[in-house]
């Protein structure tokens, strides 16, 4: 791998953890906002930002093991990969709850989803900052 | 072979954890045939399956030395029982929108997330095993605090609260109506089995290890004797109360 690619790698990387963990955040207040302060479900625009947001995160996961299979490069502490994939499937666990939950509204698997991403974000850039 | 009090406690819970896992899981099958969703069951049946993988791997390491073992110990026996026992009361007693089984994902994370963690990341230090020791003394030398460990308290206590507590309300509420008395002291014995394991964490704080095993095994068999008391009678079936019995009367 060339070091330029490294390099955007690397800043890619950074910058997304930084954004998710902002998104993890607004994400929270707003289906608070939503759901416990409107009583409202979940709308389509919502829905898809949380796709979205998944999708990041793959994307951010998917940078993360390519610089640690591609150059062999190693997080501050082992215990960030398992934040990682922790940020990867928080969203979809409960994107799963959420689209087949009978009873309705059912904004608060979010709050959960993105509370869980928002806290397992920090962990992971408190453990993944080389030095 | 060294037979010691904790082995031989280990061996009783181990044994009786396997039943009850079983008798539990085949009434969840039962029921789903029947199309009716009782995931409290599953919830207590995956409780108790970790129940049993943490006393077992308790026996397996007064025998050898094992990482896998010693990691599945720790994260069967001390993390995930307790919230996955607790589980199964949430599910039941809390009813309303989806806040059940958005609980249970976020254990199901957390499973996820520290299983990988205790089994392939966490040092473990075998040089103060010795055939037959009570692994809880030397559980500060095998693995250093923090980690895994550091999730240890927080579920424990949420189990606790949810399990105990939701006994002890259930066993409250039915008690308050004055009906299906088996179902007040069924909760009560759920209440009294899953407080001990709970106080046999602060027994070895106390340096009293031997007492948590005691605690493990007995709290099992009385979590067992109120589960049986509290389900096998059917759910229709309801005293009357003294009104009714009056009006009867009358």
């Amino acid at each position: 791998m060339s070091p330029d690619l490294f390099l955007l790698l690397r800043e890619s990387h950074f910058h997304l953890s930084r954004a998710a963990l902002i998104i993890g955040l607004v994400g929270f207040v707003i289906a608070i906002y939503i759901g416990l302060i409107r009583h409202g479900d979940v709308t389509r625009w919502f829905r898809r930002a949380v796709y979205a947001t998944t999708a990041l995160m793959v994307v951010e996961a998917g940078i993360g093991l390519v610089m640690y299979l591609g150059v062999n490069a190693r997080p501050y502490q082992d215990v960030h990969l398992i934040y990682g994939m922790g940020a990867v499937l928080s969203l979809p666990f409960f994107i799963f709850v959420e689209t087949t939950a009978k009873k309705r509204p059912a904004m608060g698997s979010y709050i959960w989803g993105f509370a869980l991403i928002a806290a397992i974000t920090v962990r992971s850039i408190m453990t993944g900052a080389a030095g | 072979m060294i037979i010691t009090l904790p082995l031989v406690l280990s061996v009783i819970t181990a044994t009786i954890s396997a039943i009850f896992t079983g008798v539990v899981f085949l009434r969840w099958l039962a029921a789903r045939r029947e199309g009716k969703l009782r995931p409290h069951l599953l919830a207590w049946s995956i409780g108790l399956a970790l129940y049993f993988l943490g006393s077992f791997s308790q026996v397996i390491l007064s025998f050898t030395w094992s990482p896998l073992f010693f990691a599945l110990w720790e994260w069967a026996g001390a993390l995930m029982v307790a919230p996955w026992l607790g589980q199964g009361t949430v599910y039941l007693l809390v009813r309303r929108g989806s806040i059940a089984r958005n609980i249970q994902m976020a254990l199901i994370l957390i499973g996820v997330m520290t299983l990988p963690w205790a089994l392939f990341l966490t040092p473990l230090n075998g040089d103060a095993w010795r055939p037959g020791i009570d692994m809880l003394s030397i559980i500060d030398q095998v693995m250093q605090k923090g980690g895994v460990r550091g999730f240890v308290p927080i579920m424990n206590i949420w189990g606790t609260v949810a399990l105990v507590g939701g006994a002890i309300y259930s066993a409250w509420l039915f008690r308050r109506k004055g009906i299906m008395a088996n179902r007040v002291y069924g909760n009560w014995l759920i209440a009294a089995g899953g407080l001990l394991p709970a106080l046999g964490g602060a027994l070895i704080r106390l340096n009293l290890t031997e007492l948590k095993y005691a605690g493990e095994m007995f709290g099992v068999i009385l979590i067992f004797i109120g589960f049986l008391l509290a389900t096998n009678h059917p759910e229709e079936v309801k005293a009357p109360n003294k009104r009714q019995s009056a009006e009867a009367v009358g």
